[in-house]
């Protein structure tokens, strides 16, 4: 579980915080999708949760972070990604350009920690799997398009094995096929109990994956609620955010007169974004 | 610290992430490149005369030979060497002798020292460029860390090694965005330089930027932690190698405090 009391946290030069004050806990396996307009504070919200800041950004957190009912006050940066694994939103600056292929690349990771080759084969072969990106393991990852490196830094993390995940828009630059793998993937981590937190502007990848949606807004959340009554919240729409395809069409053939079953609307969504 | 065992490959990966050398110069071992490297440059610059460079002049030859590499290499260091020895000649003719007195070098001296000039600056870029032709710096890094240099040291090297080509990458990216736009970059190389060059502190601050983004990425796959680290595997070295790296670095050390000494003439 990931508790974060959050008073306010400032960067470093900063004097104004970027967050809080705010509270926030993820249990185990719980998906919560994390909203909002730019500017909000996604991202630090993002890297307070997983604890890279303070630990590596630096920074100053008044109130502290407990994953799994630890502080993790003063813990070192290494032991941290081994608890909570985070990917930044830009997937050139997520690649390490240490690695002369995607094999090693994601490897890189497991060989930091030290574990055995056959745990590193293990966990490599499986991320690679997971994220349907076995033809890429002999590519150089510095000639990625940009949706592939995405999926490399994915894979990167899931080799890791965290216990819990912060996503920063997994998939900015992916293609549906490429997004409806990384949702199997989070998916399944959390069938095995993590806690998974995921930052997106795009709300259709949230639908279904997300039971539970926090909407910050100056650094504070301003809505925390079940999926879909945080997608009709009037506020969800003040803010300039976008609902869920499925939400949109609903709403539509509601105001058509139209009554569209929930679930086969879902299906046929998923059936188009396969097609 | 490293693992330093090599069990069978459990995966058939691994065996295929191994880069595969196209000649037998690829073979060597990237530190024997590196100090082969290393001993051509300071032949090359350290002994005087013509022996020194004709000497540097062979061993980097035979490199490129070896390596396929003789047309890649000697283009670049002719564009800059001869020019550079083109002008010494005429320098030494029009404006005097090396002395500094008021009479010009014969036409003899002069084209000796040009030749010099040239063979020394041509050797040394050849031989840069031989090098980092042919050497992947991943490579290289992942030798020295199996022979102990800290791995803080080779990531750092590494990292800064890579802003120079994130900087020029941005900044053609700016360019052809603001050409697009209207931005006119013709003209000559002076107009080009001067369309550029105020994309050049905004383009390293903001290499900068994803630099600290790159290193977050790094702690978070444990970069930081202090131990063992197991390595997929390594670049192999032999006796033979290893014996030739300590000549040359004996070698390297001889010249330099012959030279010191003043001994080399």
């Amino acid at each position: 579980m990931l508790h974060l009391l959050c008073r306010r946290y400032t960067y470093p030069v900063m004097t104004e915080p970027a967050l809080g004050p705010l509270e926030l806990a993820v249990d185990h396996g719980e998906v919560v999708g994390l909203m909002g307009p730019n500017e909000a504070g996604k991202t630090t919200l993002g890297l307070v949760l997983s604890g890279m800041a303070p630990a590596v950004v630096g920074g100053v957190l008044d109130g502290s972070l407990e994953i799994d009912g630890t502080d993790t006050r003063g813990q070192p940066a290494h032991e941290l990604a081994q608890r909570v694994g985070y990917v930044a939103q830009n997937p050139a600056t997520q690649l390490s350009h240490l690695s002369r292929t995607v094999y090693e690349e994601v490897a890189l990771g497991p060989m930091n920690l030290g574990l055995s080759r056959d745990e590193i084969v293990e966990r490599v072969d499986d991320a690679l799997a997971r994220l349907g990106i076995e033809e890429l393991a002999l590519r150089d990852p510095r000639r990625l398009s940009g949706g592939q490196a995405q999926l490399v830094a994915i894979a990167s993390l899931l080799a890791m094995r965290p216990s819990h995940l912060v996503l920063d828009e997994p998939t900015s630059q992916l293609d549906p096929a490429g997004s409806r793998l990384v949702r199997r993937a989070l998916a399944e981590l959390v069938r095995q109990g993590a806690a998974l937190v995921l930052i997106e502007h795009k709300a259709d990848l949230m639908d279904g994956l997300c039971r539970r949606i926090v909407v910050l807004d100056h650094g504070r959340i301003v809505l925390d609620d079940a999926a879909d009554a945080v997608f009709g919240h009037p506020d969800f729409l003040r803010l300039g955010l976008v609902p869920p395809a499925r939400v949109r069409l609903h709403r539509l053939g509601a105001s058509a007169g139209v009554t569209l079953d929930p679930q086969r609307l879902a299906a046929a969504l998923d059936d188009g974004a396969r097609s | 610290m490293t693992t330093a065992t090599r069990p069978q490959d459990p995966s058939p990966w691994l065996e295929r992430i191994r880069p595969v050398p196209a000649t037998r110069y690829d073979a060597l071992n990237p530190s024997t490149r590196l100090v082969l490297g290393l001993a051509t440059a300071v032949v090359d610059l350290v002994v005087p005369g013509l022996a020194g460079p004709l000497v540097a002049l062979a061993v980097a030859g035979i490199s490129a030979l070896v390596a396929r590499n003789v047309a890649r290499v000697t283009r670049p260091a002719l564009l800059v060497a001869v020019p550079l020895g083109i002008l010494v000649v005429a320098e030494r003719l029009l404006l005097g002798s090396r002395s500094g007195g008021a009479a010009a070098a014969s036409p003899l001296d002069a084209s000796l020292l040009g030749l010099e000039v040239l063979l020394r600056v041509g050797v040394l870029i050849a031989t840069v460029l031989l090098f980092a032709d042919t050497t992947d710096g991943r490579v290289l890094a992942l030798d020295l860390e199996r022979r102990g240099i800290s791995r803080r040291l080779t990531y750092g090297t590494l990292s800064v090694l890579g802003l120079g080509p994130a900087v020029r990458a941005r900044i053609a990216q700016i360019t052809a965005a603001q050409r697009a736009r209207g931005l006119r970059v013709g003209g000559g190389p002076f107009a080009a330089f001067r369309a550029r060059l105020p994309l050049v502190f905004p383009t390293l601050v903001s290499a900068l930027g994803d630099f600290a983004e790159g290193s977050l990425a790094l702690e978070s796959r444990a970069s930081g932690r202090h131990g063992a680290r197991t390595l997929l595997w390594w670049p192999p070295d032999r006796g033979a190698e290893r014996a030739l790296r300590w000549v040359l670095a004996a070698l390297i050390l001889a010249v330099v405090l012959l030279r010191l000494a003043g001994r080399l003439g």
